[in-house]
Formats: C-alpha cells, structure tokens, sequence
C-alpha cells in the first residue's frame, strides 16, 4: 500500500468522497425503485 | 424503534406486494458485480501499484478518478442529446427516450459534482488553492450549473410528453458546452494542464501503469454509469406509470419516501 507521505489526507480524502457520493447515489436509486416497485404488479414492468 | 416495530416494517403489507420487486434484475445484479470488482482494481491500481509522477509526485493518483467521472460525465450528457434527439425528430416519440435522457442526465451531474470536489483536492496540492477562475474549472461549473437548470425543468409541471419535448430542446443545446469545457485549455491561456491522454499533437504520453490505472478508471465509472442509468431510468418509467394512474398513487410513494414506511394499502385490495 501506499506509503505515507503530506498529501495522503486530500489523497484517500478524494477517494472515500468518491465513493461515498457514488454509494450515496447508488443507495438512493435502489432504495427508490424499491419502493416504487412495490405499488406495480411485476408483470407490468417491462424488464421483469 | 423496538424489536417487535422492526419485524412488523420489515414484514410486506401483503403476499401480493411481497412478489413486488424493484429495478433490480439479473442483468444489474452481474453489472453491480462487476462495477464492485472493477472499483477494487481501482483502488488497487490508483493508490497502490501506480507509482508517483515526476512533477505531480503523489497527487497524481487523484486523477485515476477526477479523468474518469469527468469523462464518463461527458458520455453522459451525449446519451442525454443523442435520446433527445431522437426523440424530437424521430419518428417514434418514445417516452423511454426521454427517461434515459433524464436518468443519463442526473448521473452525468453527480459525476461532475465529483469531478469538482476531487479536483479541488487536487487543486489545493499541486496549485495551492482549492479553487481558481481558470477558464477549464469555470467552463466545468457553467457545464454542473446548466445541467441542474436541465433538470429543473424537467421538474416543471405539464404532461409527460411536454416534459418530454422541453427537456430534449434544452437537452440538445447544453450538450454544445462539453467540446467548450474540453477545449478550454486550449481556447483560452489555462493553470489547467492539457490533455495527457487524448492529446491531438503529442499522443499518448504516460507512464504504462498509470495509463492501465487510468483505463482501470474508465471501466469502473463506465460501469457504474450503465448500473446507475439502467436503475434510474426503470424508477423514471416506474414515476410515469403512476403519475398516470392518478395523484393519490403518487402522493403515497412521496410519503412512503419521505417517512421510510410502506405505503397505505389501496382502498379494495386484499391484504
């Protein structure tokens, strides 16, 4: 792994933001579809 | 909440929902695997194997990431005109046009949200501050800001068609800025430097494993695109469906949203 040096904290800093936002986002639209999901009959939906 | 609350959320309303699912398939439970894996390499690739640049020295393995969201961002907002388009002057008006423009639209902000705060990051390493009036930084927010007014008007009342013939005239026109963001640095005299990759005069000219972390960069976001966009766009057809079917039914799906409960079981159905 990396070794340690100044700029470690923008370094890891930008990836864990990276990855929380696109966690976030990800999490909301699953979380969304599933609960939309809920008031449509399966066979409505035309991917299923 | 108690133990006996959580078993009682946690239980469908009915056997009839239970069969319910969500925009999940097999298609995006594969494409999630792989975005997941994919994201490790670049983990792997970006913050451990890829060795430090000359100039940049560590700071360079921000741009495993900054490249990539921004690039897929571009793509992005090409799926939003390339739909758009289609959808004014086809012949088939399609609403599902519309909704991938929509859903390729709201991912292509995120990511340039992205694409700005760890450019920032990157920024206060290298140039010392977080931010700077810089013609590629400022044509990069002018992009962020046009693409929230886009979906905005999305957000505007009128029928789905409407939303839809609006939307794909904004759509279309926004997307000019992006040759204008990537161009910039060469338009205008930039603290921004030039393409590394995609560099008309020089070529490619990389060390061979940050390009790979780079390229590792791309696929992860690539995928994550596709795992958003296919998501977000059955949510959209799932929102139409029930707009359609009247306020009462929409009005549920806010409230279930916004208090974390299911929603009220229709009036007349069995339980």
């Amino acid at each position: 792994m990396i070794a340690f040096f100044d700029d470690a904290g923008f370094i890891l800093g930008s990836y864990a933001l990276t990855v929380g936002l696109v966690g976030l986002l990800s999490w909301r639209y699953v979380r969304r579809g599933s609960q939309l999901g809920q008031q449509i009959p399966d066979d409505e939906k035309p991917w299923r | 909440m108690t133990s006996t609350d959580s078993a009682l959320a946690a239980t469908p309303a009915s056997p009839d929902e239970s069969s319910r699912h969500g925009t999940g398939t097999k298609a995006t439970r594969v494409l999630g695997v792989a975005t997941i894996v994919s994201m490790g390499w670049l983990l792997v690739f970006g913050l451990g194997f890829s060795p430090a640049d000359r100039d940049q020295e560590e700071a360079v393995r921000i741009l495993y990431v900054h490249v990539p969201t921004i690039w897929v961002a571009y793509l992005g907002f090409a799926v939003t005109a390339l739909c758009s388009g289609i959808y004014l002057f086809g012949k088939k008006k399609s609403l599902q046009l519309d909704r991938i423009a929509g859903a390729s639209a709201e991912i292509a902000v995120a990511f340039v949200a992205v694409t700005l705060a760890v450019g920032a990051m990157w920024g206060r390493i290298t140039w010392g501050v977080y931010w700077q009036w810089d013609a590629r930084l400022t044509t990069t927010a002018l992009l962020f800001v046009t693409y929230i007014g886009y979906l905005a008007v999305r957000r505007l009342g009128g029928s789905h068609e409407q939303r839809a013939k609006r939307s794909a005239v904004i759509g279309l026109i926004a997307v000019l800025e992006v040759p204008l963001v990537h161009w910039s640095v060469r338009l205008w005299r930039s603290l921004h430097q030039e393409a590394t990759v995609l560099n008309p005069d020089d070529g490619v000219q990389i060390d061979g494993l940050m390009l790979f972390s780079l390229f590792v960069g791309v696929i992860a976001f690539t995928l994550l695109y596709a795992w958003l966009l296919l998501h977000r766009s059955r949510g959209m057809w799932m929102e139409d469906v029930l707009d359609d079917r009247g306020l009462d039914d929409a009005l549920a799906a806010r409230r279930a949203e916004a208090g974390g409960r299911p929603s009220p079981e229709p009036a007349g159905e069995t339980s």
